[in-house]
Order: C-alpha cells, then sequence, then structure tokens
C-alpha cells in the first residue's frame, strides 16, 4: 500500500513557514527542536497531504448523478410544501376561532391574548432520537400525595 | 438577580392594572406573579400543570357561561408528541446509500497507519469494516479489492469476537403496544403525534375531545384544564401551549341536553385548547367519561363522527 503523502508541489503554506525560517523545512528535513519527529509526520499530515482528486463522471453518469439530484430537490420540496400547507391550515383554524372568540366575549379574547409574563419553555419537551429509551412512557400511578 | 427581575416586573405589572378597566377591583398584592423560572421548577414535585391563575384567583363560580343562547365550552386537544424520528422513505433511504458511497469513492486518501495505533483495537475493527465494506461495495476501488483478501487473512478468530462483544444494542422501534394494537397505550406510534378522544355513554357522536363549560369567572385555558381533571383524572403532567384557543366548533344543542333551564341554551360553542403530555395516563370517572383512546389524525377518522373529524382536523398533525 502506498503511502499517500508523497510531497508534490510546495504548498503555500510550506513556502510561508519556510520563509519564516522555521526549522527542519528543508526536503527531507527533520527537526531536533522538539526532539520528536511526530511533530513532522503531523506537520506532514495537516501541510503536505495530497488534495481530493477531481470527481470524474462519464456523460451517462453525470446524466444518472443529475437526474438522481433533481428527484431528491424535487420530493424534498414537496415535504416541505405539504409542512408549510398544513401549519397554513392550522393557522387558519387558530384565526377562525380568535375571531369567533372575539365577536363572542370580550372578556374572554382579552384573556386569551395576554400573554403569560414569566412562560418557559417546559424541560419534558423530548428530543427525538432515532430509537426509544428504556423506559418509553411514565405511567405515574398513585403514588403522589 | 432573579428577585430585582421579579421586582421590576411587579412594578410594570402594578402600572398596567391601574389603567385595565376593572370591572372587578382585584387588589394588587395578591396578584402576586408567579416565579416560573427554572430554579424555581427544579423544587417543583407535584405535577403542576402551566394553567394561569389569574382570573380565578378571588372569585370562583361553579355558574355555566352562556352568551346569548350559546353554552361557552372549552375542549382540550392533548397531544402526546412523536418520541423517535420518523421512519425513511425507500426514496430517501436509497438516496443517502447513494451518497455514502459516493463520498466513500471520492474523498480523499485516507493514511490509517497514522490515524491508527499499530496493533491496537481501533485498528482492528478497522480492518474489519474495511474488509466488509469492500464485500459489500458493488463497485469497489481497485485498492479496496486488493487489500481486502490481504486484510482477511490478518483476522483472526479473537478479532472477530472482540468486534462482535463492542456491539450496541439499540431499543426496537415498534414496540410491544404497536403490536398488540392497544389504543389505550402510550407507547405506540412513537414516530407519530398522538391525540386524546374520549367515549361519552351515548351512542350517537360518542367520540369527541374531552371538553366542557366555562365557568362564569374563568378563562378558557383554566377551564379546559379544570375539565381535563374532572374527566381524566389528575394522574397527568400536562402543559398548555398558551392561552389562544387553537380552533372552534359550534352547534346546536339537542333539546334533551338542557342543562340550565331558565336561561336555556340552544347552542353551544366550543374553544379547543391545545396542550402537550409529558407524562403519566388517562383515568376515566366513570360518569362522563366512559372510554379513551390515544389515536392519531388518521385513525381518529374511525372513531370520531364524520362532521365532527372535518371540522377539526385541521387542527391536528399530519406526522
Amino acid at each position: 500500500m502506498s503511502s499517500p503523502f508523497i510531497r508534490s508541489a510546495v504548498t503555500a503554506k510550506t513556502a510561508l513557514m519556510r520563509a519564516a525560517g522555521r526549522p527542519g523545512m528543508k526536503k527531507g528535513g527533520s527537526t531536533s527542536l522538539n526532539g520528536d519527529a511526530r511533530n513532522d509526520l503531523i506537520k506532514k499530515v495537516l501541510f503536505d497531504a495530497p488534495a481530493r482528486p477531481p470527481v470524474r463522471l462519464s456523460s451517462e453518469d453525470m446524466a444518472r448523478h443529475e437526474t438522481i439530484e433533481r428527484a431528491w430537490k424535487l420530493v424534498r420540496q414537496q415535504h416541505k410544501q405539504e409542512q408549510a400547507a398544513g401549519l397554513a391550515r392550522k393557522f387558519e383554524m387558530m384565526r377562525k376561532a380568535n375571531a369567533e372568540l372575539e365577536a363572542t366575549s370580550p372578556l374572554l379574547f382579552k384573556h386569551s391574548q395576554t400573554k403569560e409574563r414569566n412562560a418557559v419553555f417546559p424541560r419534558q419537551l423530548r428530543t427525538l432520537t432515532d430509537t426509544p429509551p428504556k423506559q418509553i412512557w411514565n405511567y405515574r400511578e398513585a403514588t403522589k400525595a | 438577580m432573579l428577585s430585582i427581575i421579579r421586582r421590576q416586573g411587579l412594578r410594570a405589572t402594578m402600572g398596567s392594572l391601574s389603567q385595565v378597566a376593572t370591572r372587578t377591583a382585584l387588589p394588587a398584592p395578591r396578584l402576586a406573579m408567579a416565579a416560573r423560572s427554572y430554579a424555581a421548577a427544579a423544587n417543583a414535585s407535584p405535577i403542576k400543570s402551566n394553567i394561569s391563575t389569574t382570573s380565578s384567583s378571588l372569585v370562583s363560580s361553579t355558574k355555566d357561561l352562556v352568551i346569548n343562547g350559546n353554552r361557552i365550552i372549552a375542549g382540550a386537544v392533548l397531544s402526546r408528541q412523536p418520541l423517535i424520528l420518523r421512519d425513511l422513505t425507500p426514496f430517501e433511504q436509497e438516496y443517502f446509500t447513494y451518497q455514502k458511497n459516493l463520498e466513500r469513492g471520492n474523498a480523499a486518501p485516507f493514511g490509517a497507519e497514522f490515524y491508527f495505533k499499530k496493533g491496537s483495537v481501533a485498528e482492528r475493527r478497522w480492518k474489519q469494516q474495511e474488509a466488509e465494506r469492500s464485500g459489500n461495495a458493488t463497485s469497489a476501488s481497485s485498492r479496496g479489492k486488493e487489500a481486502s483478501s490481504q486484510m482477511e487473512d490478518e483476522l483472526s478468530e479473537e478479532d472477530r469476537v472482540a468486534a462482535l462483544e463492542s456491539k450496541i444494542a439499540f431499543n426496537d422501534r415498534v414496540t410491544e403496544a404497536d403490536r398488540k394494537n392497544d389504543v389505550r397505550s402510550l407507547e405506540r406510534s412513537l414516530a407519530r403525534t398522538l391525540y386524546l378522544i374520549v367515549k361519552k355513554p351515548r351512542d350517537q357522536h360518542s367520540w369527541q375531545f374531552p371538553q366542557g363549560g366555562v365557568h362564569v369567572c374563568e378563562n378558557l385555558q383554566e377551564a379546559a384544564g379544570r375539565e381535563l381533571q374532572e374527566e381524566c383524572g389528575s394522574n397527568m403532567d400536562l402543559w398548555f401551549v398558551g392561552r389562544v384557543p387553537i380552533g372552534h366548533y359550534n352547534y346546536k344543542l339537542p333539546n334533551a341536553v338542557k342543562t340550565d333551564s331558565t336561561s336555556a341554551p340552544t347552542g353551544a360553542k366550543v374553544f379547543f385548547m391545545k396542550a402537550h403530555i409529558f407524562s403519566g395516563q388517562v383515568k376515566v370517572d366513570n360518569k362522563e367519561i366512559v372510554d379513551f383512546a390515544w389515536v392519531t389524525k388518521q385513525e381518529m377518522k374511525d372513531y370520531v363522527a364524520p362532521e365532527y373529524y372535518e371540522a377539526v382536523k385541521d387542527m391536528l398533525s399530519d406526522f
């Protein structure tokens, strides 16, 4: 297995470091400043590793790839539109309910539009995970006072 | 720090209170602001929902609110939010596999001898995974094909056993309640939103959201909370999403269901309040409610009357 770290052209970083006069930047040199050749290896991995090779696809493969990407974008767009439509329906229901409440009872309407001053987000709202926990639901039997 | 904020807030409310037209004169000191901070929440323990208590802190009444011949009713749309991520569609799965293979095929060369210490467990695991991947890959890179044969020889029996022991066991996404189709369970359909519907002891329109009449000195959130407690028990940790109703439903009362003969309401207006349940379960009181179910939006069609479903379906989540 050939090493992927064959030095090709001198990168801008190495040129800069060489100009700054850092020891061990000459070709094939190893520094004894820290007494550790591992630093050289780390520098080689960070700065001298070759760039990612450019992706070469035939025209057929390119067409396939483009089609797949377009299909993905289309599916995501449809999903987002469905979500937005669902939210719009919910909002419309809420708006109609509030209009009805305003017409019915001004006092109840005022109470409903007054926000709670120190409202905080409930800590029990669970983040979604891939799989459920061991105890899926706490049924909290009547051990409470 | 918190006390300073509380004092400033209290002064602000005092100011605003004096401006608000008070039909019922509420003496200011009694209207203490609930300190809904995280610090306070940490100490509290019995189930305490966020229902406002300002309007009924002094005056309470059990008289039903009737306006223009319509009973005002507060209903509760109590939902159990999904607990796990939704299942991927087949197209999504295929696309993610495609992207992963593309990324792996076009990635910059990876120096395994740099990242893994020679002879370590991690290096062994990496070599085994590489062998598996080159075995599965349809269009394997040439490097993978040459290396896999070498790697297979290097893997010994104990390496494979070691890799198996470190495997993590995940819990099943399909639960016992799913298999038994137990509609009363809160562990069913973990990827969907479940809504509570209750059954009244009558044959027509028996299944609906829990609801009850608003009393004279109550607001909608308080009424919904009180009705839920009366009908479904207090063994539930609830949280009401604000004081704004999310939907309404008007209907004419059949003559048999007149509660107050003097004012004789002819119709009813239900305003639905949104709430979440975090733990606990419903306990039927067998007087107003005889049964309950936690159902998804699609399943609700099988329980609830058609015109009721048409009126309420837009409030509910599709997922």
